[in-house]
């Protein structure tokens, strides 16, 4: 296979001339003719280029058809990634009637049948509120305890500057103030927003107290609903936590009140471990 | 205007997908015969730089290259040889010497075009 291109076979001598009488017309016809075949050289090579793609390409490789049903090919992982979400979603979809369904049902079966289901109602939130899970409102005292207002260093003959410890409010005091309080019959406690619950820990944690979890400092203020009278008498026994506390001058307020609500635990408690055990009849085996 | 066969080249392009032909068949073939149309448009354009380009040549060699490449392949099957990698490495030897000498070319006529522009600055 030759070059015929490379062949010269018109004198230069004639395209010379051509471009002397095109450049006196302002046309650049040699130019222009090489553009034009060339051109029509090109239109060609596409076509044929087209087909070879074409066919190089299973009509189910085509650009369109790839996102639909792709098992191979450079976005075969991303589409079996769609793919396989759009059957997430339907599967959730149907996830998501059935339990509609079904909450119809047993709401349906509530209101026709709320005689056998009004005690389980009150027993369950009666669980809730003893669990911490709902916020309690109703009668109590709130008790306000701060950080003594002595300082050591004020005088030298108070002690030594280690001293201050003992005038500051600690995880020890709180925990007497709760258990104080769940004996005087306290039914929902709350230590600065903090629900006091079952599986509540106060802990002294460096400068500041733990509660729940949750950093609480002083002030430290107790939401207790409960007979209120009563509260507060076991608070002030004499030889109790408070008496002991005021010789030390920490400022306690204690204010009873006819309404209070105390907030709900912020996380219900999560059972890794523990499971239930179901009441076959007999004793369950003790375990070491 | 230099854009023009491009253009072309795209427009033939989309104009043919379109048809959706399929020469799954023939495919071997078809590569082959635009091996030597790739070739004989190198060629083409180097003729044109080197100032020794004729239409007729271009578009006759062309069309007649890519067939005679295409048989060639053809009657290599036939025939039990595989001309196909003949072909393909000629073509692509080919190819890259076209490319070289235009790029050639054009370097050439940039740096002349620089030298008589310095030239001209270097007078005034």
């Amino acid at each position: 296979m030759e070059t015929p291109e490379g062949k010269d076979l018109k004198p230069k001598m004639d395209l010379r001339e051509k471009l002397a009488i095109s450049s006196a017309l302002h046309i650049d016809r040699a130019r222009l003719h090489w553009l034009f075949s060339l051109g029509v050289v090109c239109l060609v090579m596409g076509g044929l280029l087209a087909i070879q793609v074409r066919s190089r390409t299973p009509e189910g490789q085509t650009l369109a058809n790839r996102f639909r049903q792709a098992e191979s090919g450079p976005l075969s992982a991303f589409g079996q990634i769609y793919s396989n979400s759009l059957k997430q979603i339907e599967d959730q979809k149907a996830t998501i009637a059935a339990l509609t369904k079904s909450n119809d049902n047993y709401f349906k079966a509530i209101t026709q049948n709320q005689d056998a289901v009004k005690p389980l109602a009150k027993q369950l939130t009666d669980f809730k509120v003893s669990l911490g899970l709902t916020a309690a409102k109703g009668p109590g005292i709130i008790l306000e305890v701060k950080d003594s207002t002595m300082r050591v260093g004020d005088n030298p003959e108070d002690g030594l500057p280690e001293m201050q410890n003992m005038f500051l409010i600690h995880d020890t005091d709180l925990l007497q103030i709760t258990n104080e309080l769940w004996a005087a019959g306290a039914e929902a406690i709350s230590l600065n927003g903090q629900r006091i619950v079952g599986g509540t820990a106060i802990r002294c944690v460096g400068p500041a107290t733990r509660v729940n979890d949750v950093v609480v400092t002083a002030p430290y203020r107790f939401i207790v609903l409960g007979d209120s009278a009563s509260l507060a008498n076991s608070l002030n026994i004499q030889g109790g936590v408070l008496d002991r506390l005021r010789p030390l001058k920490f400022p306690i307020t204690l204010e009873q009140k006819d309404q209070l609500v105390v907030p709900p635990i912020s996380a219900a408690k999560v059972f890794r471990l523990a499971k239930p055990v179901e009441p076959t009849g007999e004793k369950p085996a003790a375990t070491e | 205007m230099f854009l023009l066969p491009i253009v072309a080249l795209i427009i033939g392009f989309l104009l043919v997908y379109n048809l959706k032909i399929d020469m799954a068949n023939y495919a071997d073939y078809l590569s082959i015969a635009i091996l030597a149309g790739l070739d004989s448009i190198a060629g083409g354009i180097r003729a044109r730089l080197e100032d020794n380009f004729e239409e007729y040549v271009f578009t006759t060699g062309f069309f007649v290259n890519m067939v005679l490449a295409a048989l060639l392949v053809f009657l290599g099957d036939r025939m039990g040889v595989n001309f196909y990698l003949a072909v393909t490495v000629a073509l692509g030897v080919r190819i890259f010497q076209n490319l070289g000498r235009i790029r050639g070319q054009l370097t050439a006529r940039l740096l002349h075009r620089r030298f008589v522009e310095n030239a001209r600055q270097e007078q005034l």
